[in-house]
């Protein structure tokens, strides 16, 4: 399965948790997703077209998420569904998906890959499905807990 | 204070972002050395509106907004004062992007994420010249 | 937003859902929320890029889902959401927004569109847009649900 799609991604997401949130990137297990995976409870989605089309994921935990929160403001929260939580969240993912299609873009001319907005969605027994999008995911281990990078794009755009 | 002036007064920065997030961001870079932030908005729209009000030393904006981007509205806001200071703030670093910058007068351009040290020199070197 | 650009994603879900078997589907609502928000457990998220740009998500109950999912399956039997309902919404909504972007295109917007996630879960809190969402409920003979428009 092509690795190819994943790399900006997890180059992007290593620098910005170390510039933007001070956490180093402990380690990284590669894993082939299928078309679905369960959520541990926080998840950002930022869509791609262009020459590639799919979705980028970043999933974590409840209290990871207050954690970046709070690095980003400075302030305090109690649960994962305040809302400055899910916008700081919000604002991690439109920041590292925005680096990793730079840096794809500029190594690939005439792929012009454009973004849509960020989503943010939390909550129990969440999970998410892509139709015949195939997957991988990179597991990062940091001191604020688990992350899980997935980007699944469309097959045909390899 | 890096964001007092010689005089005692502060360097007033109007925030334009449409990440809440982002702009509380910027004040938690700014405030704490000493800049006064004047004035927010939320997209390039607000910005225009807000900014005869604000009067801001220097605007720091944000290229994809809802409404109308940063880049029209530093088109605007160039044209009603030619000698405003704006520096553009964008997670999307391509050389496109850049060039755009350039050609509507913005001062300068800071790459997303921002190190707090790399913004406030940045501000400081724009008000210099 | 512009009622210009709506027109075509209320003409596109209409239009693909009696295709599917919807007969009864009507549209019952139309209302304006500060941001797109969603407190249903099945919500599929479709991204548009280009001369829109934005988010479109279509929500509903766990329960209206396995109705569809039945009607597009001919009448057969869906006791539970796993895999091929999940399938079938996913492709009802990839079809929609097919439909609604060649109607843009009609009306001379040219829009992209990503591939179509559906999120499901319990006592969900999301925030999908922070812009002006339209929220357009529809109901029919499998329940009813939302298309929300939230364009930048």
């Amino acid at each position: 399965m092509a690795t190819i799609h994943i790399v900006p991604f997890v180059r992007a997401s290593v620098s910005i948790f170390r510039d933007m949130l001070d956490l180093e990137v402990r380690s990284g297990e590669t894993e082939e997703e299928g078309d679905s995976f369960v959520s541990r409870g926080f998840t950002v989605i930022v869509g791609f077209t262009g020459g590639w089309k799919g979705r980028f994921f970043l999933d974590m935990g409840g209290e990871t998420a207050m954690h970046i929160a709070s690095s980003l403001t400075g302030e305090s929260y109690s649960t994962f569904a305040e809302e400055e939580v899910l916008l700081s969240g919000a604002e991690l993912g439109n920041i590292i998906s925005g680096n990793a299609i730079t840096d794809i873009n500029n190594n690939n001319p005439g792929l012009n890959l454009r973004l849509t907005p960020p989503s943010v969605f939390a909550g129990e027994d969440l999970s998410m499905f892509n139709v015949r999008l195939s997957s991988c995911s990179v597991l990062l281990q940091t001191d604020a807990g688990l992350v899980k990078i997935n980007v699944a794009v469309e097959e045909g755009n390899k | 204070m890096k964001g007092i002036r010689a005089d005692g007064t502060p360097i007033k920065v109007m925030a334009v972002d449409d990440s809440p997030i982002s702009r509380k961001m910027i004040k938690k870079a700014l405030e704490p050395v000493g800049f006064l932030i004047v004035g927010e908005a939320g997209n390039g729209k607000e910005a225009v509106e807000r900014y005869p009000q604000f009067q801001p030393d220097i605007i720091t904006m944000d290229v994809t907004m809802p409404v109308m981007d940063g880049l029209d509205a530093a088109s605007i806001i160039k044209g009603i004062n030619p000698q405003q200071k704006i520096i553009m703030l964008s997670a999307m670093g391509d050389d496109d992007i850049i060039n755009q910058a350039k050609s509507r007068g913005i001062n300068d351009v800071c790459c997303k994420p921002f190190k707090a040290e790399e913004l406030l020199e940045k501000i400081l070197k724009v008000l210099e010249n | 937003m512009d009622i210009k650009y709506i027109n075509p994603f209320i003409n596109g879900l209409l239009n693909v859902c009696k295709m599917l078997g919807m007969q009864e589907l009507k549209r019952t609502g139309l209302s304006k929320s500060e941001k797109l928000q969603t407190e249903h457990d099945v919500n599929i998220i479709i991204g548009l890029v280009g001369g829109l740009k934005g988010n479109v998500v279509l929500s509903m109950h766990e329960a209206t889902a396995c109705h569809i999912a039945s009607t597009m399956m001919g009448g057969m039997p869906v006791p539970q959401f796993d895999l091929m309902p999940k399938s079938a919404i996913c492709e009802l909504a990839n079809m929609v927004a097919g439909n609604s972007v060649s109607n843009l295109q009609e009306i001379g917007s040219l829009v992209d569109i990503t591939p179509p996630t559906l999120i499901s879960g319990k006592n969900m809190v999301s925030m999908i847009s922070m812009v002006e969402t339209l929220v357009i409920q529809f109901s029919g003979a499998e329940g009813s649900f939302d298309l929300n428009i939230a364009l930048e």
